[in-house]
């Protein structure tokens, strides 16, 4: 009945051609889960200090979550990690959809890829077997055109595709690894690790099932699990319109990213409304795999375009930022980058910050290969889309993201790179979001939403912040204390759902704590965790994750944010007159997670409480006794 | 059959709960391959569309069988199969003109039962694309649709006048 784990692990050497299945060990589960979790701790093994990311050894690591395919709901997710080309730190981006279940039929948790092939291929898996193929025609080819083209190769269309797109063959930075045609994997520049292989995709089947330890207490959880997201409040906006509705939430608290974060809010927003989205373009409800949320669309702008997905970080990336409000453009630009394999946030990053440099006469119409790069002129949007992709004319500027453009335009434009360690802050401005400015800073990843989503600052009652946080100000949006405490916190717990598979929409406030999570697992796992050691593990793996990039020479210092959150006070609208303290919130995180704050090292004593030792000899600074203090 | 399958496949989200459940309950796994109704897809064009046996008043997949190992107890019964009576020949699969039928790697067939009674991809069909109704209430339904059909049409219609 159930095949998992025994060989779960797959190896594949791109140079040599060769391959291997090997046992999945099952001390790494007990300690790291699965997905995001192990994916972090094979990485740090396998890499070295500076490790060149675009080099045949950096591995691409595909990992589907503990419970990745299982009965429980939403358990659509996987993880692919590298060291990132974008960020120099670890990397790694996360997606739905349906591989990530197909690799766990397939007995599949966790693929490492290393070297290069000698032209461009792709490889197939089937239960226990693997081809490398042939991809050289489809090289070059857009996401939907080779999908279509490797469908047509193998003779069906029950196999599940992970691939690039234009962006990651040339390299781009900001491309994504999609699958199931619109769901991206996009953070970090997972895709051009990818492309530096000469891997255009990845292609599973699978025939096997996932486990079940006892079929009608799994039905009776499954109904249970469907009352708790009917009772949650967010479950309603999530299943109806999905993250579109948080545009007007954003909007309402004024943290909008408006010409590149020059604006916070915007008196008329019903224009990209969610209400707007549904009634003219949406054309019926999408999903990914098992899931009782149901957050996807599948939307028409006419005949030319039409496309699954639409979030709200697209929305806001492809539009506000770029001070663009035609909704039909933003729809048109966001199925351009699914179709050639594009992080919707990067690229709207680049694109918005492109034309700051030309609002302050940093760059010419001239330089911009003749473009308008007035704020909001979608044409201009659309075109640069395909020029990064191809990194043509200014668009080989702008395809490694904004933080690299502005080295080569000059010192002034830097200051106007809205980023942390290269990756593009996402579409939430942190000067009227204290904890989340607090968690793009020491997010493992550089600047991003998802490894804290410290949704509590704005959605939790005091009480409940007294109790886990210490203090209310922890649900004062606009407070500084209780921050660090509150962004630990979070990513301890949110690092869980990354390493089952399961979805932060489940995750998000349902099920949310330990205890919850450690109740599901029995029923579709033969491991059991106690919520202690759940709590522990998403501590450890938070903490190699930081090893990872203090390996690479990152610290306190790099922990920052864009000047601008620092001191330029916002214009106007609900959050006017803010910016960000961040000293003595990090002050209070590296207390919190129990590193140095000098230096924002893990101390020896916590590594060690942890069982991170031996991890911890790799890292010269703890070779040469000059400890980090305590902190 | 006193009632009928009620599938809509402009509500089906496409997120296969359904296979999970079927294969949940008959085989105690997850395991689409194993899952007695499918969801055929088209993800270019957005298309998701629950396929399974509609258990006919008239079943072709009964009437080629040439071993009885698909049969009825009685005209309001359901289509039944025993496995032990099946030679593998999958003509019945072949003659459905639903595609309602599946074949399991042992080389059996994988068939709706509709669980005994209640089928448990309905219960867990939040986006109500498969239903299970009376008979009575098709019709209804039907028309409903095709007027509210008409009625958009006619509105369109008379835009474009303009």
């Amino acid at each position: 009945m159930t095949r998992t784990l025994e060989k779960g692990l797959l190896r594949i050497d791109l140079s040599s051609r060769n391959f291997e299945f090997e046992p999945m060990p099952q001390e790494l589960i007990r300690k790291y889960l699965g997905g995001r979790g192990i994916n972090s701790k094979l990485l740090f093994d396998i890499t070295f200090e500076g490790i060149d990311p675009l080099a045949p050894e950096n591995p691409l690591i595909v990992g589907a979550g503990l419970l990745t395919g299982s009965a429980i709901p939403s358990t659509s997710r996987f993880t692919i990690s590298a060291k990132s080309p974008l960020t120099g730190c670890l990397g790694d981006a996360n997606s739905g959809g349906f591989f990530g279940p197909e690799m766990k039929f397939a007995r599949i948790n966790h693929i490492i890829i290393q070297g290069k092939a000698e032209n461009p291929v792709y490889v197939f898996v089937r239960d226990g077997d693997l081809e490398i193929k042939n991809a050289r025609a489809l090289w070059g080819k857009t996401i939907p055109e080779a999908d279509a083209a490797i469908r047509k190769e193998l003779g069906t269309d029950e196999v599940q595709i992970l691939l690039i797109g234009p962006a990651g063959e040339n390299l781009s930075n900001i491309g994504s690894v999609m699958n199931n045609l619109s769901r991206a994997a996009a953070r970090s520049g997972m895709a051009a690790v990818m492309g530096s292989k000469y891997l255009k995709a990845i292609v599973v089947k699978g025939n096997g099932g996932t486990f079940v330890r006892d079929k009608d207490k799994t039905f009776s959880l499954l109904r249970e699990i469907r009352e708790s997201l009917f009772a949650d409040p967010w479950f309603h906006m999530h299943s109806t319109v999905g993250t579109t509705g948080l545009t007007e939430n954003y909007n309402g608290l004024g943290v909008m990213p408006i010409r590149n974060f020059q604006e916070g809010y915007i008196k008329d927003i019903d224009t990209i409304s969610a209400e707007k989205f549904l009634k003219h373009f949406a054309v019926k409800r999408k999903s990914c795999f098992n899931c009782m949320i149901h957050c996807s669309h599948y939307y028409s702008v006419g005949s030319e375009c039409n496309e699954e997905g639409l979030e709200y970080e697209s929305i806001a990336a492809l539009g506000p930022r770029c001070g663009n409000f035609d909704f039909k453009n933003i729809l048109r630009a966001n199925a351009i980058c699914n179709r050639l394999g594009l992080d919707t946030i990067g690229a709207g990053d680049a694109i918005g910050f492109l034309m700051e440099c030309y609002q302050r006469g940093l760059i010419t119409k001239k330089q911009a290969d003749g473009l308008d790069l007035s704020w909001g002129n979608g044409e201009t949007i659309i075109r640069l889309l395909y020029k990064l992709a191809l990194r043509e004319g200014i668009g080989d500027l702008l395809a490694d993201g904004a933080l690299k453009a502005s080295k080569q335009i000059g010192p002034e434009a830097e200051s106007l790179a809205m980023h942390v360690k290269g990756q593009a802050v996402i579409a939430g401005d942190p000067r009227g979001l204290k904890a989340w400015g607090l968690g793009y800073a020491v997010s493992s990843r550089g600047a991003d939403h998802l490894r804290a989503l410290p949704v509590a600052e704005y959605s939790s009652t005091p009480e409940i912040a007294k109790k886990l946080w210490g203090t209310e100000a922890a649900a004062d949006r606009f407070a500084t204390a209780g921050k660090g405490k509150l962004v630990r916190w979070c990513e301890d717990v949110r690092v869980l759902s990354d390493a089952l598979g399961i979805c932060r929409f489940m995750t998000r406030t349902t099920f949310l704590f330990p205890e919850q999570l450690a109740k599901l697992i029995p029923f579709v796992s033969k491991f059991e965790f106690s919520s202690q050691e759940l709590a522990k593990i998403g501590e450890r793996i938070n903490n190699i994750e930081r090893l990872f990039n203090v390996r690479e020479g990152f610290s306190r210092k790099d922990d920052t944010l864009p000047e601008r959150f620092l001191s330029e006070p916002l214009p106007d609208g609900p959050s006017k007159g803010s910016v960000v303290n961040l000293d003595p919130m990090l002050d209070e995180y590296y207390e919190a997670r129990g590193w140095s704050l000098e230096n924002g090292y893990p101390t020896e004593k916590k590594l060690r409480d942890l069982g991170l030792e031996k991890e911890m000899q790799c890292l010269k600074i703890y070779k040469t006794n000059k400890n980090p203090s305590n902190g | 059959m006193k009632h009928s399958w009620w599938i809509d496949p402009s509500k089906c989200t496409g997120c296969r709960t359904c296979e999970v459940v079927c294969s949940l309950y008959h085989y105690n796994e997850v395991n689409s391959n194993k899952s007695r109704i499918r969801i055929v897809k088209w993800e270019d064009k957005g298309l998701d569309v629950p396929v399974v046996c509609q258990h006919c008043d008239r079943p072709l997949c009964m009437e080629t069988c040439p071993t009885g190992a698909l049969y009825r107890d009685g005209e309001d019964s359901i289509v039944s199969y025993r496995k032990e009576l099946c030679i593998g020949c999958k003509l019945c699969l072949l003659v459905c003109p639903c595609g309602g039928i599946g074949l399991h790697d042992d080389g059996s067939i994988l068939k709706c039962d509709l669980c005994g009674t209640t089928p448990t991809c309905v219960e867990f069909c939040l986006p109500k694309a498969i239903e299970f109704i009376p008979n009575s209430q098709v019709g209804e339904r039907r028309k409903k649709k095709a007027a509210k059909a008409l009625i958009q049409s006619c509105e369109l219609a008379e835009i474009s006048d303009r």
